[in-house]
């Protein structure tokens, strides 16, 4: 049961809402995190809603292993490692669903 | 003339009113050509000058006299609801209230000291559809975002799971706990073309769903029961 799990998504082209969900209630400490072409045409709705399957952030490829460290820091702390215009969605998101 | 943000450009925002009982003369140098800066110093100024001006951008001090908190900004929301909030607040601003500020619409959260050209790239990222929120309060958006999602699932199964029959509904347990149909048709003592044909029924009754999907709906259904104390 790893703390942080990264799911290269070239790597692994089943991985669907399906899989994230049930990885996310199968082994709720088991952070995920998805590595993304840097240049990926990767749309916002997937990573909504992979962030909504418990998926706790994403990365480019080239992500230097500084970051990478960071990354793994912010997210053992229950943090997302997200841009702020994806977080700006997801608030619209959650105060969409209250009214 | 444009301003860039992470290689985007922008161009500058037509009004920002800063609401606050302080004085901030080093940012009126620091916006200097980028923005025309309104001063307002209390609320019912604040009040007139949304309905009329809807500005882009309101930073708003969080001790500006009679704001009272979150009730306060719902209002000011009311009045201009484009208009993108930036709560200004002291170093000892806490997690719970900032979170509240956010819940009530606002877009970002700074110090009252932030530097003119960090306050410049925070209206360019609120312009931008960004939430300017410190990454320790992000936690909360995740649980608030599973919650929501859940409840979504829960209201739109719950009607489907009533309409099972008693015998759909046992089938449909004994699939989300991994059993094959020969082991239903076993247990029931049924046919395992019967329990296909019952399967066939959940299926349909349920919508777009699958023997993994179907486990995932009654893990809810379940966990609802424990929460309110029944039982099937």
């Amino acid at each position: 049961m790893p703390r942080i799990l990264l799911v290269d998504l070239n790597l692994c082209e089943d991985i669907n809402s399906r899989v994230l969900s049930t990885l996310h209630r199968e082994c709720p400490d088991t952070y995920v995190v998805l590595i993304v072409d840097d240049d990926s045409a990767i749309s916002e709705n997937f990573i909504m809603q992979a962030i909504e399957d418990g998926v706790r952030g994403y990365i480019g490829r080239q992500t230097s292993h500084q970051i990478l460290s960071k990354v793994a820091e912010v997210v053992d702390r229950g943090e997302i490692w997200a841009s702020r215009k994806m977080l700006g969605k997801i608030m619209d998101r959650v105060l969409n669903n209250e009214t | 003339m444009k301003h860039s943000l992470k290689g985007v450009d922008f161009d500058l925002v037509n009004s920002l009113v800063l609401a606050s009982p302080g004085t901030f003369d080093n940012w009126e140098t620091g916006l200097n050509g980028y923005v025309q800066l309104s001063y307002i110093k209390n609320l019912n100024s604040l009040r007139d000058e949304m309905l009329r001006l809807k500005p882009d951008v309101l930073l708003l001090d969080q001790d500006l006299p009679q704001l009272e908190g979150v009730r306060g900004i719902i209002g000011l929301r009311r009045l201009s609801p484009a208009t993108k909030i930036v709560m200004l607040g002291g170093a000892n601003s806490s997690d719970d209230i900032e979170w509240a500020f956010f819940k009530a619409g606002v877009r970002g959260c700074c110090r009252r000291d932030i530097d003119s050209e960090s306050l410049k790239a925070l209206i360019l990222a609120v312009q931008n559809g960004e939430l300017w929120i410190r990454r320790t309060l992000t936690y909360r958006l995740l649980e608030q975002l599973g919650e929501a999602s859940n409840k979504r699932i829960d209201l739109t199964y719950l009607g489907l799971l009533a309409s099972l029959t008693q015998r759909e509904y046992e089938i449909a347990v004994r699939v989300s706990i991994g059993e094959n149909n020969k082991r239903i048709a076993n247990a029931l003592k049924i046919t395992e073309r019967t329990v296909k044909a019952h399967l066939t029924e959940i299926y349909r009754k349920l919508g777009d769903v699958d023997r993994l999907k179907l486990a995932l709906i009654l893990a809810g259904d379940e966990r609802k029961e424990r929460r309110n104390g029944t039982a099937y």
